[in-house]
């Protein structure tokens, strides 16, 4: 378990966000992978059963999450940032970026961000990330490449714009 | 080419998944190349996994492992890692509960009853008496197969081995078996010592041989057994391991329990 543990916790970091959800969503999958043991007929590897159990936490986190109102909305606009560190401009930096990522994976459609973490995060091959899905493998090559394409296209926006592009609502699940 | 064509081939080639033609194709296009290094930059921004805060990995820890021993604690649920083999059709007969399926007695004596027909007529047919010893000698070993199999491998044995020496025979199987229900309800054994770990391997090596090919914690299994100590029983999987030693591995954590000389 501590062995996979850093691995399903990032799964569900990047499919629900860096949020609290995120942590609810690994305790969750933790939980449900050690209750599910003695039921797992090692069909499938382990770990292809894990990131299962993983992913499905978090997208059922996602849904929790979109049934709750929101308490309130803060507009970056309005926030005035002074550092006071000249030489934190790295960190921000790093930081930035790493939100950036975030944002823009929070931007994908939840199908296509699943099978992209899948991918990269989990480095599971195609049939794998079927199984987990249990979609064909074919609609696992789609929501790869156009999921991979749209980050490119947000991130790569960020850059090109003086500000960071704040990414609009995910449209909700592509096919 | 439309772009859902170019992402298409980009992700294909930074995978792997791309064929010679569409491998030639990407590196002869530099619109294709440049869609391939992007891709390639999300992926490693992707890999960079974010931090993990150690205290919540060791709550979210804690909280399976309670889950888990809440669990192996509840009487009604199985603790083993090998999911139970199906019932049984051949061989094997569940124990009857004598008031609500009392009205299947009389249909499993006239079953008895014509198979035991069956049987006569095909040793009739064939005129000769080493079917039966044949089917005898099968159903023999299968019996004792299925004693000393391991729980993941030991399926049951179908009706078409058991009437293997007289194919055209109907299913014995709906006879009472002792043995084969005796076989059935071998429980998962118990050790408490290093001793007897080396002991387990070597019954189970005469058994079956080398370890495999079933896999639990990412490795081939001897078997699956519960493993005393002083302050509990774990439930645990017997893999081999380097040095000619075999090595107990709690079957939930994948942590080692014990360990013993190999045999």
């Amino acid at each position: 378990m501590r062995r996979h543990y850093d691995l399903v916790a990032a799964v569900c970091r990047r499919i629900v966000g860096a949020t609290q959800g995120a942590d609810d969503a690994t305790q969750e999958a933790m939980i449900s992978i050690v209750r599910g043991l003695p039921r797992f007929d090692g069909r499938s590897a382990v770990t292809t059963w894990m990131y299962r159990i993983a992913t499905n936490a978090a997208l059922d986190e996602l849904r929790r999450r979109r049934r709750r109102p929101a308490l309130h909305v803060v507009d970056d606009d309005d926030l005035v940032h002074e550092p006071t560190d000249p030489m934190s401009h790295r960190r921000v930096d790093a930081v930035v970026d790493r939100m950036a990522l975030e944002d823009a994976l929070a931007a994908l459609p939840d199908d296509f961000r699943a099978a992209v973490v899948l991918r990269d995060v989990a480095d599971l091959d195609y049939a794998e990330i079927a199984a987990v899905l249990d979609v064909p493998v074919g609609t696992v090559k789609s929501r790869i490449a156009r999921g991979r394409s749209q980050l490119v296209g947000l991130l790569g926006n960020r850059d090109a714009a003086p500000e960071r592009q704040m990414p609009s609502a995910p449209p909700g699940n592509a096919p | 080419m439309t772009d859902d064509e170019r992402d298409l081939l980009a992700t294909a080639y930074l995978d792997g998944d791309a064929d010679e033609d569409a491998r030639t194709r990407v590196e002869g296009d530099a619109e294709l190349l440049a869609a391939v290094a992007a891709q390639r930059a999300v992926r490693a921004a992707l890999a960079q996994r974010p931090p993990i805060d150690p205290a919540t990995r060791e709550r979210h820890l804690a909280a399976a492992l309670g889950a888990f021993d809440e669990a192996a604690a509840a009487p009604a649920r199985p603790t083993s890692l090998v999911v139970p083999p199906p019932p049984p059709t051949a061989t094997v007969v569940t124990p009857l509960a004598p008031r609500r399926r009392a009205w299947l007695m009389p249909v499993a004596a006239a079953a008895v009853g014509v198979l035991a027909l069956g049987g006569v007529v095909a040793m009739l047919a064939t005129g000769d008496d080493d079917a039966s010893t044949a089917r005898v000698d099968v159903e023999s070993s299968v019996l004792a197969r299925t004693a000393t199999a391991r729980e993941d491998e030991a399926g049951p044995p179908t009706v078409d081995v058991v009437a293997g020496a007289a194919p055209d025979a109907a299913p014995a199987a709906e006879a009472p078996s002792d043995a084969a229900a005796e076989a059935e309800s071998v429980p998962v054994p118990t050790i408490a010592t290093p001793a007897a770990l080396t002991a387990y391997v070597a019954e189970r090596q005469a058994a079956d041989g080398d370890a495999g090919p079933e896999t639990v914690c990412d490795r081939p299994i001897y078997g699956t057994v519960v493993y005393r100590t002083d302050a509990r029983a774990v439930t645990v999987v017997v893999v081999p391991d380097t040095d000619g030693e075999v090595v107990a591995l709690d079957a939930a954590t994948c942590v080692e329990v014990a360990r013993a000389p190999a045999p």
